[in-house]
């Protein structure tokens, strides 16, 4: 009968309808077409929510294969601090202060490098070029970009290492200025490309406004493009920055992998990424050396989760406009939720919102649980970081809501 | 802003030719622009020169040693001699697994993203997550790897789990890259299908899906590109440093292109001055084949949309 219905000719309009007309339950009938959209969405939705289930569980596996460590034996301020990393003799010394210098010297080196270079890059491709020229010189970054790490090690390790040696007759090759120099160029075509897209974000008008005053191209970039795509360059940045600080491979060959903290540009050094990649193959697994390996591996995480979270919320928090009396007070929402983030524990991130009461309660909770309460100043921090600045304002700053 | 200031043609009679003519203000403003737009090209090619000196070196150095024997035979004396068969095929391997699980799941996920998903706080919380997925190192990959395929899940050091290790570290490619493109279909293809009376699913399944092929495309060369470089997520979940076997299975090690390349160059003793470069040379000329692919679909379909 229901089949018959949907071929039946529609019914001449009545002036007064008195029922639901043939063709009506056709329209939310639990056919095969409404269970497969039912499953489907169930499946996209197991998708999209397998990012978020990834990411915490790499928290989580590298955290369970250091707890027993971490718990027992380990002093975070003498693991942060310590100068001495001599993981293999008796007995062991865990002090990664070396590796973070190491870290912080080739990180810089890199930045000085490759910001200039992408940022030009940037400017020149996305304001100047046009056409045939501006695709190929899009080609090459990209083919810059796809350069496999390991490849550039092995520039570093035959090509840079000698011409550093020449030509400023230093006697070790494989120093911070040479990893410097290969990850500045690894990560100039990632801040490249975000760059150009921070400058084809600026509003066409603006542009059309300031060449109608007569302005020339480069007054255009320099006063009008340039100041309004501040933020947008800032995030590209910090995503290079997070980028030349992950690195692993192409810094172990480039670096000469010395556990020392470097004191100029020409002397070798050794990166925290390097360092779990070069000892991860040695230690026994699930010895003490094994476990602190996985440590730094946490705090590599973690570091690199709040660059990322600070640089995503410069460029989404910026693209809404703020809406008008809003905020009358400024919002500390990325202060408190990465410090909640990296410091939750204490209740450092409730301190800095006016909640005294609410930070000792949390400094209490954590020393008392032997700092597994520091999992709630985590979550806090990833509540506060995923909100937009108005609404964490008129949350936690006018409402003054105290738990998440 | 005194640049943008034009003279007043009463005080200064010499520019009274003509009203059009420019002042000498707005020649000024001309050089410098000029100045900025070659000085501005010449570090954007100091930066594309590094990339073709690389290869030209690679180029130079490795190409001798690169035959079909090389690529073909396997490897002895602890990689120093011999080919690299072994290691490509173990690449293929360990791609092929990072595909498998990516490709879908990334999918998925795009789907979810670009047509069901409403701008709600689990929105938010997945594109977080995508983005620091995205940024996570690749050593702390590895991390992961050994912790939830080597020892959580028992796959052991074996193809599959340095493919899986591979695959989280790859999965942000695929969702940005076919979000990107199922965005880009027009809202009013979706709602002419709306209105013939199609599910969602069947609208996305027999209209927005296929006219999104070339950002797929596009995600599983740039997942490709990835897996086949990266060294770190592999070195420690599956990759061995030296086997004169092709993997058997799933649960088997293998070598692999990239970290062979590592350890040829780092760790084995008496290796050829040409060996390393040859290998890289194959890297490189693997992925950047893979990257040439995508962007002529790219330029090809660019050319052929008609909204």
């Amino acid at each position: 009968m229901k089949k018959k219905s949907t071929l039946t000719p529609t019914p001449r309009p009545q002036l007064v309808q008195t029922h639901e007309p043939a063709w009506a339950d056709a329209l939310d009938r639990r056919d095969r077409a409404w269970a497969l959209d039912l499953a489907a969405r169930l499946l996209v939705l197991v998708g999209g929510i397998s990012a978020i289930l990834f990411i915490g569980a790499i928290f989580l596996f590298i955290m369970t294969e250091g707890l027993d460590f971490m718990w027992h034996r380990m002093e975070l301020s003498s693991l942060l601090f310590g100068s001495r990393w001599e993981p293999t003799v008796d007995p062991p010394e865990y002090g990664a202060l070396p590796l973070i210098m190491g870290t912080v010297w080739i990180t810089a080196v890199a930045m000085i490098i490759g910001v200039p270079l992408a940022f030009a890059a940037a400017v020149y491709v996305g304001e100047f070029a046009r056409g045939r020229q501006r695709e190929w010189l899009k080609i090459g970054i990209e083919i810059l970009a796809a350069i496999p790490s390991v490849v550039w090690g092995v520039i570093g390790l035959y090509v840079m290492a000698p011409l550093i040696k020449s030509t400023f007759g230093v006697q070790i090759g494989l120093n911070v200025l040479n990893a410097g120099i290969i990850l500045g160029l690894m990560a100039a075509p990632i801040i490249a490309t975000i760059a150009e897209d921070a400058l084809k974000a600026v509003p066409e008008g603006y542009r059309e406004a300031a060449e109608s005053l007569g302005a020339t191209r480069w007054q255009v970039i320099w006063k009008v493009v340039l100041p309004h795509a501040r933020p947008g360059l800032s995030a590209a940045v910090l995503l290079g920055v997070g980028r030349a600080f992950g690195e692993t491979i192409a810094v172990l060959m480039a670096s000469g992998h010395r556990l020392m903290a470097p004191e100029s540009v020409f002397d070798s050094a050794a990166t925290l990424t390097a360092t779990i990649a070069a000892e991860l193959g040695e230690a026994a697994v699930g010895s003490d050396h094994y476990q602190v390996l996985f440590v730094l591996g946490l705090l590599l995480f973690l570091i690199t989760f709040s660059v990322n979270l600070i640089a995503d919320r410069i460029v989404r928090g910026r693209k809404a406009a703020p809406a008008p009396g809003a905020a009358d007070q400024p919002s500390r929402r990325v202060l408190a939720g990465v410090l909640g983030i990296l410091l939750g524990g204490a209740g450092v991130h409730r301190f800095i919102l006016g909640d005294r009461f609410g930070g000792f309660l949390r400094l209490f909770l954590t020393i008392n649980t032997f700092g597994a309460a520091a999992v709630i100043g985590l979550i806090e921090g990833i509540l506060y970081l995923t909100k937009s600045d108005e609404a964490f304002v008129q949350t936690y700053q006018v409402n003054k809501k105290s738990w998440f | 802003m005194t640049t943008l200031d034009t003279n007043d043609p009463a005080a200064d009679p010499e520019v009274q030719t003509s009203v059009f003519a420019a002042s000498p203000n707005e020649h000024k403003a001309h050089t410098v622009q000029q100045v900025f737009k070659i000085g501005f090209l010449a570090v954007t090619l100091l930066l594309l020169i590094p990339a073709a000196a690389i290869l030209g070196v690679l180029v130079f150095k490795g190409a001798p040693g690169l035959t079909w024997e090389f690529l073909t035979t396997k490897p002895t004396d602890n990689g120093a001699a011999g080919g690299i068969s072994t290691a490509l095929v173990g690449t293929v391997w360990m791609t092929g697994v990072a595909l498998a699980f990516s490709l879908p799941l990334g999918v998925a996920a795009a789907i979810y993203l670009s047509e069901y998903a409403r701008d709600n706080w689990l929105t938010r919380t997945i594109n977080v997550a995508i983005v620091n997925l995205a940024g996570v190192p690749s050593i702390v990959h590895a991390l992961f790897g050994i912790g939830a395929f080597v020892y959580f899940l028992e796959f052991g050091k074996s193809v599959l789990a340095a493919g899986c290790t591979l695959a989280v570290m790859t999965l942000p490619v695929v969702i940005v890259s076919t979000r990107e493109s199922m965005q880009a279909v027009p809202q009013a293809f979706r709602d002419a299908c709306w209105n013939m009376g199609a599910t969602r699913w069947q609208t996305i399944w027999k209209v927005v899906l296929p006219n999104s092929g070339s950002g797929i495309l596009t995600g599983l060369i740039l997942v490709v590109c990835r897996a086949v470089g990266e060294t770190a997520p592999i070195m420690f979940t599956g990759a061995v440093f030296f086997r004169q076997f092709y993997a058997s299975g799933l649960f088997d090690k293998s070598m692999a292109l990239s970290y062979h390349l590592f350890s040829v160059s780092m760790h084995v003793k008496d290796v050829p001055e040409h060996v390393p470069y040859t290998v890289a040379l194959t890297l490189i000329l693997v992925v950047l084949s893979m990257n040439a692919v995508a962007i002529y679909f790219r330029m090809k379909l660019r050319g052929k949309k008609k909204w």
